[in-house]
């Protein structure tokens, strides 16, 4: 059964099928969150957040969107609001230490080493947008049509994103390396 | 060539964005100059990071968490399904229906009450587990450190068939404060049950407007037009005005005042 397939069943009312969607989805949407708050209890409840929402909101679901995208755009309306509601300071407020403390706190038992974690403190220092564009393409591996569908955008407006991105990490990094 | 330019096109062609000419120009700029070498290999470097990121798996409590919000989803579409008469008739026939079946239980209970002592103590037992179920309820709903443990409370708390001031209180107050949404929406279902009660009808009506998270206000709102609650027009119009509400949260608000008015 495909993603939508499963999708459209939970539309109709069999909520049991939201459960399949679960197993396909709570990693790569808890891996988003961590990366994106550098919290794993918040990630946590943002990722039960979005399931909560696809069972909530599962009328909103159009058959013909692909799953993918639809379940994104949900991950990153919960964000915003979180965000919204407590109004989060930014990371660029946080001194190196402390968020390379947050950073090493998140990865658990995986030792990163220097240049991992040099590119997380790089990340953390991007803006909002950016941050999230390369979460999305290069650590959640999505297409740049994949994208496109989540921010409601053209797959060019993604490319042109995703490379000026990368030239800010790129400089952040070399800036942070030299520390 | 640009500097500049040079730069972008040397981050185009580690992402395999170059085709053709341009491909290949920028391949023979590279191996002629050790500089752009050396910057497209740190830049390979940075994007293999990013590759090869480690994926972080989420502890067990994820999965209790999201196998104990969709069986309490479950059992609120069942209680929706249930075949009712439509319409406040239908809710006032049902209310009616109910109180008149809780007479009959009661002197049901009176009766058996009577008639020994067996029954007697099996009811004061009875009695005692409805006590115990409502402090582990409020207790559960105290629960600070635990979102599953105050998700559970408010479960257990639905298995009361009678409303106890004790927990409608605790209920309003997690409505109200509790950090987590996903028991927030479990409170509002618990207290939906006891509308028809002054004060738990003022706190939903309260609470539209105290709600930051547009799941649960639009839940309030649903709730307000299914129980035609008019009272709730005044916090939905208000709502509407104020320039932060969400979307959403607005259009939901505009047709509940439309149903409502």
């Amino acid at each position: 059964m495909s993603e939508e397939s499963l999708m459209m069943a939970v539309k109709q009312g069999d909520l049991e099928r939201a459960s399949d969607l679960f197993e396909l989805y709570h990693v790569p949407l808890y891996n988003f969150f961590v990366k994106i708050t550098y919290d794993r209890e918040l990630a946590h409840d943002l990722t039960q957040n979005v399931f909560l929402r696809l069972i909530r909101f599962r009328h909103t679901y159009k058959g013909e969107k692909r799953f993918k995208p639809w379940i994104y755009q949900i991950a990153r309306n919960v964000f915003a609001d979180h965000n919204r509601k407590n109004k989060v300071l930014k990371n660029d407020n946080i001194d190196v230490e402390t968020l390379s403390e947050k950073i090493q706190e998140t990865s658990e038992s995986i030792t990163l080493n220097e240049q991992e974690k040099i590119l997380h403190l790089s990340m953390a220092r991007l803006k909002d947008e950016y941050r999230e564009i390369l979460l999305m393409s290069k650590f959640q591996k999505m297409k740049y049509e994949e994208i496109s569908e989540v921010l409601n955008t053209s797959v060019a407006s993604v490319k042109v994103t995703v490379h000026r991105a990368i030239k800010k990490l790129k400089e952040h990094y070399f800036e942070l390396e030299k520390i | 060539m640009e500097e500049r330019k040079m730069e972008d096109l040397i981050i185009d062609y580690a992402q395999g964005n170059l085709t053709g000419e341009l491909k290949e120009h920028v391949e023979k700029v590279i191996a002629k100059n050790d500089k752009w070498k050396e910057e497209l290999d740190r830049l390979n470097g940075i994007l293999e990071i990013m590759d090869n990121s480690p994926e972080l798996q989420p502890d067990q409590s994820l999965r209790a968490d999201f196998d104990l919000m969709l069986s309490g989803e479950i059992e609120n579409q069942k209680v929706r399904q249930i075949p009712l008469i439509t319409g406040s008739a239908g809710s006032w026939a049902f209310k009616i229906a109910a109180s008149i079946a809780l007479v009959l239980v009661g002197a049901v209970i009176g009766i058996m009450i009577t008639k020994n002592q067996q029954n007697e103590r099996e009811l004061l037992a009875l009695k005692s587990e409805v006590e115990l179920t409502k402090q582990l309820v409020i207790s559960s709903l105290q629960n600070q450190s635990s979102a599953s443990s105050r998700l559970q409370g408010v479960n257990t708390s639905m298995t009361l068939s009678n409303s106890d001031d004790e927990i409608i209180t605790a209920l309003i107050n997690t409505l109200n404060h509790d950090d987590n949404t996903n028991v927030r929406l479990a409170a509002l279902d618990a207290l939906a049950r006891f509308s028809d009660i002054m004060q738990v009808k003022k706190a939903l009506v309260e609470a539209l407007e105290t709600q930051d998270d547009p799941v649960v206000t639009i839940s309030l709102i649903n709730l307000m037009v299914r129980l035609k609650e008019n009272d709730a027009v005044e916090p939905l119009r208000r709502l509407l005005e104020k320039g932060e509400t969400d979307e959403a949260v607005k259009s939901e608000a505009h047709i509940g005042i439309l149903k409502l008015s």
